[in-house]
């Protein structure tokens, strides 16, 4: 088994492990901690594939900043006890019938000859590609199509903030 | 000389779009002024004037540039983008003025309101000018976000809560589902870029497994947000919670640019027809069977145009179902660009109808009442019969009755599919608009015929308010609806300039 391989498989076996203890922890904070679990294997990945940027702003912003939230969010709602879930019969059958056939999707799609075609990358633009120098160049270089959608998911994200305060402040 | 006037002319392509934002800016900036005191009377205005200015500035420029890329290719400009605009942001302006008198009869006016609207329409017009996947994604997103918090805006009320909490689950869900579909698309195309898709399209990408999965999840994620039969569950319940003028605005905002949207998609992947039109079809059939069956059962009108709407979003599938005849020969061809004219103007005779019947409910309702339900309309014909004969003139378009905006729109969407040679899209479009008559002349008896349960209002006390309501904003919109449904349903031809397709 060549290495590149053999790091994928232990972190996508954890990772997916994780993700799996994630909905089906009954404490919503043990729950949290496997999120961040997941989100650090994911850093990993993103590390392995030579995106050094990515997989720091991963743990920065995901793992850190944002666990930190919902961790606050959890504590400050008291959620800590273990919450009675209800498994209706009917609609937790539909909900793995679903994933199931989801996951088989992806698995299927990757696994079958598909139709996966190799990307520009060489060697040389693999090793430059993951550092923020490069990031930035392709975000807000005007040649490329992405500094507009860049601009545009400020927007969505000033939109969220506006709709999360209309909705949660009492009285404005 | 290059660069500057390369920006000039990508930034004065999406004008529109940056008028909503300016004025969407202004008055959350604005906000702490337009609350309350004076300044409140402002915050309608000013976003009736966003979405009239953003309207005024695509009929002005829709000249000059079409057929280009704007930004290095994220986005483009074409007519099946300007005349989606005319009808979205024709809408918008409409709901604006529903807005502000049913905000203002229930307690809910803020300032922020009008700005979601207008942020929420920008987001629509990026779904239909994108040229990128990713920006149709995050358009579909910006548009989405200002819906749900419009669905929950009457924060008190447990069904408004519900609406939002349901819409903002489901829709997250179909933009997870989307998403999976786009990253499944750069995977075979190597591109999330129109163009590219479709060249990989015509190598035969959706011959394999993954292009397939990638086209399927496409189709899901835009049905959801278009409420078509099997993802519809949602549409009811959030009609119904959502107050009555975010609910005119939320179902033609994200039918037009879902459907717009989706036109191009499907146009542009039209070369594997064979993987994706099967699956449109089945999904048309069965929203244009479910909607109308389900519809007949309802006895809240809210619910029932929820239903009625399901059944609308299949008529508009069929439209989009003749993309894949594109490139099946020359018929093939001309009823593709039939149904993009005519799913244009479908769309628009059904946001004027819509937005009138939804006006109509908000004309109604008061402080302590919100119209919802068939008793509610009894007898309106007689107590106040303006607004009971123009509800019939919308229930007669949305029926698709001759003489009205709805029947043009139907039938230039079944001309085109004949076209195309689909009989049997055809003939279930046929019958199942026949369905549709019984539960739309149903509200149209309710008006007439039906005696009124509640004594006249008396000129006294709460009765009063009823009156002066008619020269406020929605008094604007039914008139505006009932005369533009009636004028396009004679004379389709007045509007065919800045509705025609072309390619």
């Amino acid at each position: 088994m060549r290495p590149g391989v053999l790091i994928f498989w232990l972190l996508a076996v954890p990772m997916v492990a994780c993700a799996l203890l994630v909905i089906t922890s009954r404490n919503p904070l043990r729950s949290a901690l496997f999120l961040v679990a997941h989100m650090l294997l994911l850093a990993g990945m993103f590390l392995s594939l030579s995106a050094q940027y990515v997989a720091a702003v991963q743990v920065v912003v995901y793992a850190g900043a944002i666990m930190v939230l919902f961790v606050f969010v959890i504590m400050l709602l008291n959620l800590g006890g273990a919450q009675k879930m209800d498994a209706a019969g009917l609609g937790w059958a539909l909900g793995i019938a679903m994933s199931l056939g989801l996951a088989a999707l992806f698995v299927g799609t990757g696994v079958w000859k598909s139709g996966l075609h190799a990307g520009k990358a060489t060697a040389k633009t693999l090793a430059q590609g993951g550092t923020a120098q490069a990031v930035g160049f392709a975000l807000f270089d005007p040649e490329l199509p992405w500094l507009f959608p860049f601009e545009v998911a400020s927007i969505v994200l000033l939109m969220a903030a506006v709709g999360a305060i209309v909705l949660a402040k009492r009285k404005l | 000389m290059g660069a500057p006037t390369q920006a000039i002319r990508d930034l004065s392509g999406i004008l529109p779009i940056l008028v909503l934002w300016g004025v969407a800016l202004v008055i959350l900036l604005g906000a702490p002024l337009l609350r309350r005191g004076p300044g409140s009377r402002l915050a309608a205005p000013l976003g009736g004037a966003g979405a009239l200015g953003a309207l005024l500035v695509l009929l002005r420029g829709s000249s000059d540039g079409f057929g280009d890329t704007l930004f290095a290719g994220a986005a483009l400009t074409d007519t099946l983008y300007s005349s989606g605009a005319f009808v979205l942001l024709l809408g918008g302006f409409l709901s604006v003025l529903v807005a502000q008198t049913y905000l203002r009869s229930r307690d809910l006016e803020k300032p922020e309101y009008y700005a979601i609207m207008l942020l929420s329409l920008s987001g629509a017009l990026l779904m239909m000018q994108a040229n990128d996947l990713i920006v149709l994604f995050l358009g579909l997103e910006l548009m989405s976000f200002g819906l749900y918090v419009l669905a929950g805006f009457a924060r008190t009320d447990a069904k408004s809560d519900e609406a939002a909490l349901k819409y903002f689950l489901l829709g997250a869900l179909a933009s997870a589902l989307m998403l999976y579909g786009i990253m499944l698309t750069y995977g075979v195309a190597a591109s999330t870029e129109l163009s590219n898709v479709q060249s990989a399209v015509a190598r035969g990408a959706l011959k394999e497994p993954m292009g397939i999965a990638a086209a399927l999840l496409l189709v899901i994620g835009l049905c959801f947000k278009i409420a078509a039969v099997p993802f519809h569950q949602w549409s009811p319940d959030v009609y119904e919670g959502a107050p009555t003028s975010a609910t005119a605005f939320l179902a033609t905002t994200a039918k037009i640019g879902a459907i717009v949207a989706f036109l191009r998609v499907c146009d542009t992947i039209a070369g594997g027809y064979h993987t994706w039109l099967p699956a449109i079809r089945a999904i048309a059939i069965l929203s244009m069977i479910v909607g109308n069956l389900i519809a007949i059962a309802q006895t809240n009108v809210k619910r029932m145009l929820a239903y009625s709407g399901v059944a609308h979003a299949g008529y508009l599938l069929v439209a989009v179902a003749c993309m894949g005849f594109r490139l099946m020969g020359t018929k093939g061809t001309q009823a593709s660009i039939l149904a993009m004219t005519g799913a244009v103007f479908y769309l628009l005779a059904y946001a004027l109808a819509l937005i009138g019947a939804f006006g109509v409910l908000a004309y109604l309702s008061s402080r302590d009442k919100d119209a919802q339900t068939l008793n509610d309309l009894r007898g309106l014909a007689s107590s106040q019969p303006a607004v009971g004969y123009a509800m019939v003139l919308f229930m007669l378009s949305l029926a698709g009755i001759p003489a009205t905006a709805g029947f043009i729109g139907k039938w230039q969407v079944f001309y085109a599919v004949l076209t195309g040679g689909d009989v049997a899209l055809a003939v279930t479009m046929a019958l199942t608009s026949a369905m549709g008559v019984y539960y739309y002349l149903r509200v149209v008896w309710y008006i007439v015929f039906e005696e009124s349960a509640a004594p006249k209002p008396s000129p006294t006390g709460h009765g009063v308010e009823a009156r002066p309501r008619a020269m406020t904003g929605v008094g604007a919109a039914i008139t505006i609806c009932c005369i533009a449904t009636i004028g396009l349903g004679i004379l389709p031809a007045a509007i065919s300039s800045f509705l025609t397709v072309v390619r």
